[in-house]
């Protein structure tokens, strides 16, 4: 077991150095990118709609979430694939690779939001709400569902490619279809149910936010002991089958 | 009890005769859709065991299944049928160099490579001035591995792998690496784990090697297995089957 350590660490340490290891930007990547979404969006939507008080920071909290959502889809949706030299010839427990392909999203996320605390503690705002743990609980849940969403993906992206272009589609309309710019409250109530209803990211995003915004509110228990049971059951599903398929499907990479 | 038993092992790919691969290829064709499928039977109920401490070099012609074989035997691949029981620890690698990566320096390969293969990070750093000086690559080590010749990436990779520790060793081509020098000193590691009482089993290309290592021979041809004690009685089989064809 002592192993299952050191090959996670390996494999997380060695992709997280090749990813910028040939760009002049480098690691400077990794902050650039949620960096000029928010540029764009603030710009246009306050000089549409004027600034609210802590639209920025409510902005920004659902850039940085849904660039964590879409890069831990898109890495857990390769992890294998891009492993498959090792996968074909070595056999050790193939759930490292999706381990780690998560946790290396999941270090993206909180070095942006690393930054984003420390321009708040700059500003002297106090960083968490008086709701703190909801925070932590919605970063939980996220991360076990990008988990989870991984053990499926990556085991079907080996028979059928097109499930990337499938997921490049639905991760284009999660991010319009989730409230990182706007509010639920703005929308109509049908639609603002129908999203809530449909789209796990918004009561993953309202718990993240309500952590660490007092002006948000946090989502009512029982939507939260919902999801979170679904996303439980959904991602340990995610591992049985994993586990079960992969042996089977060596010979399709 | 033997250290490789297998009982009746089979495994076939499926090939599908016309790969279609879009809609538009089926709306272009709609009648073509019968996607008829053949079956290759790589292995087709193989028996055959393996006692402990023997070393066991398997021959065969390109795509008879050698390879398929090794894959079973690591757990790569799951039979279709058969059982497949090893007693002891494998080591579960077929290839030298498994993850090595380019951009990387020699050292982090090192690393890399041999937690890949199953040893502990503590273990390789105690080991890790002996592998270095075992692929004599002392002045190299810090460069990245692009940097290498190919002769020296072997080297490297032969030099970790051989730091694992395991009953059972399958391996498939890793011989004939580097210059004649450090063939030497690669038969004399394989002579060592012979002594150990290791079990062996080694795909190889080169007759010589296997006339010189091997006490057992297995020829892999068309989905079947065939044991021979004496490795010369079966080069001589698989010579002229060769020839034959």
């Amino acid at each position: 077991m002592g192993n299952y350590a050191d090959l996670l660490r390996e494999f997380f340490v060695t992709d997280f150095k090749l990813r910028y290891k040939h760009s002049y930007l480098g690691f400077l990547w990794v902050i650039l990118k949620p960096l000029s979404y928010y540029v764009v969006l603030h710009t246009i939507w306050t000089s549409l709609f004027g600034n609210t008080e802590n639209y920025a920071s409510y902005l920004l909290l659902g850039i940085l979430t849904l660039s964590y959502f879409t890069e831990g889809v898109n890495f857990g949706l390769q992890s294998l694939f891009n492993k498959a030299h090792i996968i074909l010839k070595v056999n050790f427990p193939r759930e490292i690779v999706v381990l780690s392909a998560i946790a290396i999203a999941m270090v993206n996320f909180l070095i942006n939001l690393g930054i984003y605390f420390s321009f708040r503690i700059a500003s002297k705002e106090t960083l968490f709400s008086a709701h703190w743990y909801n925070f932590i609980i919605g970063f939980l849940l996220l991360s076990l569902f990008l988990l989870g969403i991984a053990f499926y993906t990556s085991i079907i992206s080996i028979k059928y490619h097109d499930i990337k272009h499938l997921i490049e589609l639905l991760l284009q309309l999660i991010f319009w279809a989730t409230p990182v710019f706007y509010s639920l409250e703005q929308l109509p109530p049908h639609i603002a149910n129908l999203i809530k209803n449909f789209n796990p990211l918004v009561t993953l995003l309202t718990l993240i936010r309500s952590g660490l915004l007092p002006s948000v509110d946090a989502p009512n228990l029982v939507s939260v002991l919902v999801l979170s049971a679904v996303i439980v059951v959904f991602t340990f599903a995610g591992y049985v089958v994993f586990k079960k398929t992969l042996p089977k499907i060596a010979e399709f990479f | 009890m033997p250290a490789i038993t297998v009982k009746n092992l089979s495994k076939s790919f499926k090939i599908p005769h016309r790969k279609q691969t879009s809609i538009t290829e089926f709306l272009s064709n709609p009648f073509a859709t019968k996607r008829e499928q053949d079956t290759l039977k790589v292995l087709d109920n193989c028996s055959f065991e393996i006692e402990n401490g023997d070393t066991v070099g398997i021959v065969g012609v390109n795509g008879a299944g050698k390879s398929t074989l090794l894959k079973l035997l690591a757990s790569i691949y799951l039979p279709d049928s058969g059982k497949i029981i090893i007693q002891g620890k494998v080591v579960p690698f077929l290839e030298l160099g498994v993850g090595f990566n380019p951009e990387l320096t020699g050292r982090e390969n090192v690393f890399l490579n041999g937690i890949i293969l199953g040893m502990s990070r503590k273990f390789l750093e105690k080991k890790f001035d002996e592998i270095v000086e075992f692929a004599e690559l002392e002045r190299f080590i810090d460069l990245p591995l692009k940097n290498y010749s190919s002769g020296m990436q072997v080297r490297l990779a032969f030099s970790i792998a051989f730091m694992s520790e395991a009953d059972i060793y399958l391996l498939d081509e890793v011989f004939s690496v580097g210059d004649l020098a450090f063939q030497e000193k690669s038969k004399a590691i394989f002579q060592r784990l012979q002594q150990q009482g290791k079990t062996l089993l080694l795909i190889s290309h080169s007759l010589p090697t296997i006339e010189g290592f091997c006490k057992k021979l297995l020829i892999v041809n068309q989905g079947k297995v065939t044991t021979y004690n004496s490795v010369k009685e079966g080069i001589e089989v698989y010579k002229s089957a060769t020839n034959t064809i």
